[in-house]
This record gives structure tokens, C-alpha cells and sequence, in this order.
């Protein structure tokens, strides 16, 4: 087993993680929030679909996402509320869906990618792009990073089931 | 950056995560519920100490757990409750961190094994010690597994703090 299929069985287990956490939620429904100052899932959605084009960017591929999109679910922005200007939950899940392909595809068929640095500007605060000395630590950071944040969508989907009761 | 240090990194940041989301916390605390279904995290710390034991016993480093431990934290086991069984909060930080130092110093010990068998000889079900093929691929399968779970944890954070408050 190599690195890459190392990032891919993670980035896998992420994606099927995460379309089980939003199938059949509304676009009201992922503005739902808990007890505390967590986000909702509209805004992470649009953290990983912004840190997963971070990591396009520093392997040399297309991003999908505008900058005005990235900045509002860089790290550290504003929360997502009803009434806010967000970004639309049907696009967000497409650039999940593409971002998902399109790193897969990639793992799949790079060699010796993973060694290179990465090509992107940390000024451009798209995710972890240009923070990393290599693009096998910007994978294994960022690849962790979204791990987690999957997981918080769990109970925001139990959240939106109980409100349907 | 070799494939360990993967793991290395991942687990580093879990284990951050995790100590940031149980400071201060009670037991009682852990034992809180949001809407719906999620488990407490009670439940969700015994899931990630006994499945962190399972890679342990697969690299054939120390373990931590007991059966009747693991028992209460293995997939598909019941939920915590105040009124169920359950170990004590501060043993499952505990776990956490013993979990943690045996795994974290063996990923930076250079390790060489990674491609062995896993084991067949396990005397009772620790979460996946035993199931997988070889040692990194059951790295690989139960690194992303904890992530999640550790994700699970903001939420239980933020309504202990929120229970906290309206004290």
C-alpha cells in the first residue's frame, strides 16, 4: 500500500460519510443548528468543498470555486445563518461530487506527485494551499482536517431528522 | 514524509481535538444528548479508546482495555445513558492518552512492519484488531474512522458548555 492509496481509502470513507449525512436534507434544513456555537451544514459543506479545492489548486488542477465563495468558508469566517448570503446546498454538494472526483482521479493515476511542492499562494487563502512544504503533508493534514468536520455533520443530521417528528 | 508520518499526522491532530473537547467536562457532562440519535460522548470516547486498543494489539504494542470495557464500545453496542453502564469519564481521558502515546511513539519509531499479517489470535473482539489484512491498511481504515467520531465531539463540547452556562 502506498501514500496515495493511503489519502484515497480516508478521502473515501469521507465521502461516503458525508453523502449519508445530507441525503434527503433540504436547503432549509442544512441551516439547522445546535446547542453552542457550532456551524451548520451549509457552512461545512462549503469548509471542505473550499479546502478540497485548496488542495486542486497546489496539485496543478482546476478549482471550481470563485474567491468570493472561498473566502466565505475559509477558516474562521462568519457562521452561516438563515437569511445570510451563502452559498446554494445543491452547489455545494456538486462541488463536493466534483472536488471528490477530481482528487480521486488524480490519486489514482499520479506518480511521484505526492513528492512535488505544492503550486499555490497561501496568499490566496484557499484552504491549505501553499502552506505546506510538500503536497504529501498538505494531503495528510488536510485529509485529517476534513475527517473531522465530516463528522460534525452526524448530529446535525440527527438534529434535522428529530424536527421532521 | 513517509506513510507512518501520515498517520502520525492525522492522529496528532485527532488527539489535539479530543483533549480540547473533554477539558474541564465531568462525567455527568458526558453522559449529556442532542436531538436525535448521536451518542454521548461517553459513548463516543470508549468507541475511539477501544478501537485505538484493536490497532495496538495489532502492532503488537501494549494495551489498555479490558473485555467488559471494550464490550460496552464496540460497533452497534447500546447507547450510554445516566442509568446505563458505562467507565468513568476520567478513565476514558485517560485512555485517550495512553492510547495515544503507544500508537503515536510507534508511528515515530520508524517502524518496519507495517505490510505483516494482522493478528489471529485475538481472545475477544477489540474493535477491528484482527480483521484487516495487514497492519497499514487497518492503520489506513481506522485513522479515517476516528476522525469522524473526533468530529463528532465539537457538538457534545458545545452543549456541555451550553449546560454549563444555565447552571
Amino acid at each position: 500500500m502506498k501514500q496515495k492509496d493511503i489519502f484515497a481509502i480516508i478521502l473515501r470513507r469521507n465521502q461516503e460519510s458525508l453523502l449519508s449525512a445530507i441525503e434527503g436534507l433540504s436547503h432549509l434544513e442544512m441551516f439547522l443548528q445546535l446547542p453552542g456555537e457550532g456551524n451548520c451544514t451549509n457552512w461545512i459543506l462549503g469548509h471542505i468543498a473550499s479546502y478540497r479545492d485548496g488542495m486542486l489548486v497546489d496539485s496543478g488542477l482546476s478549482s471550481y470555486m470563485q474567491p468570493d465563495e472561498v473566502q466565505m468558508y475559509a477558516g474562521g469566517s462568519s457562521p452561516i445563518k438563515p437569511g445570510d448570503i451563502c452559498v446554494d446546498c445543491a452547489r455545494l454538494t456538486e462541488l463536493i461530487d466534483i472536488t471528490f472526483s477530481d482528487l480521486m482521479f488524480w490519486l489514482e493515476n499520479e506518480n511521484d506527485g505526492l513528492r512535488q511542492a505544492p503550486v499555490g499562494n497561501r496568499k490566496d487563502n484557499i484552504g491549505y494551499s501553499g502552506v505546506c512544504s510538500t503536497l504529501t503533508e498538505h494531503f495528510a493534514q488536510n485529509i485529517g482536517h476534513e475527517s473531522i468536520h465530516v463528522g460534525e455533520l452526524n448530529p446535525l443530521r440527527e438534529l434535522a431528522l428529530e424536527r421532521r417528528k | 514524509m513517509n506513510r507512518t508520518e501520515v498517520f502520525a499526522i492525522i492522529f496528532k491532530r485527532n488527539q489535539g481535538a479530543i483533549m480540547h473537547a473533554v477539558d474541564g467536562l465531568s462525567h455527568a457532562e458526558g453522559l449529556l444528548q442532542l436531538p436525535g440519535d448521536s451518542n454521548c460522548m461517553n459513548w463516543v470516547l470508549g468507541h475511539i479508546a477501544t478501537y485505538r486498543d484493536g490497532m495496538l494489539a495489532d502492532i503488537g504494542v501494549e494495551e489498555y482495555m479490558s473485555e467488559e470495557e471494550t464490550s460496552l464500545y464496540g460497533s452497534g453496542s447500546s447507547p450510554i445513558t445516566p442509568d446505563s453502564p458505562s467507565v468513568d469519564f476520567d478513565r476514558l481521558v485517560e485512555l485517550q492518552k495512553l492510547t495515544f502515546d503507544g500508537l503515536y511513539g510507534w508511528l515515530t519509531s520508524n517502524p518496519t512492519d507495517l505490510e505483516k499479517e494482522t493478528r489471529s489470535d485475538m481472545p475477544f473482539k477489540k474493535g477491528y484488531a484482527g480483521y484487516w489484512e495487514s497492519v497499514i491498511e487497518h492503520l489506513a481504515q481506522m485513522t479515517g474512522h476516528e476522525s469522524v467520531h473526533v468530529g463528532e465531539l465539537s457538538a457534545l463540547h458545545e452543549l456541555a458548555k451550553v449546560s454549563m452556562t444555565g447552571k
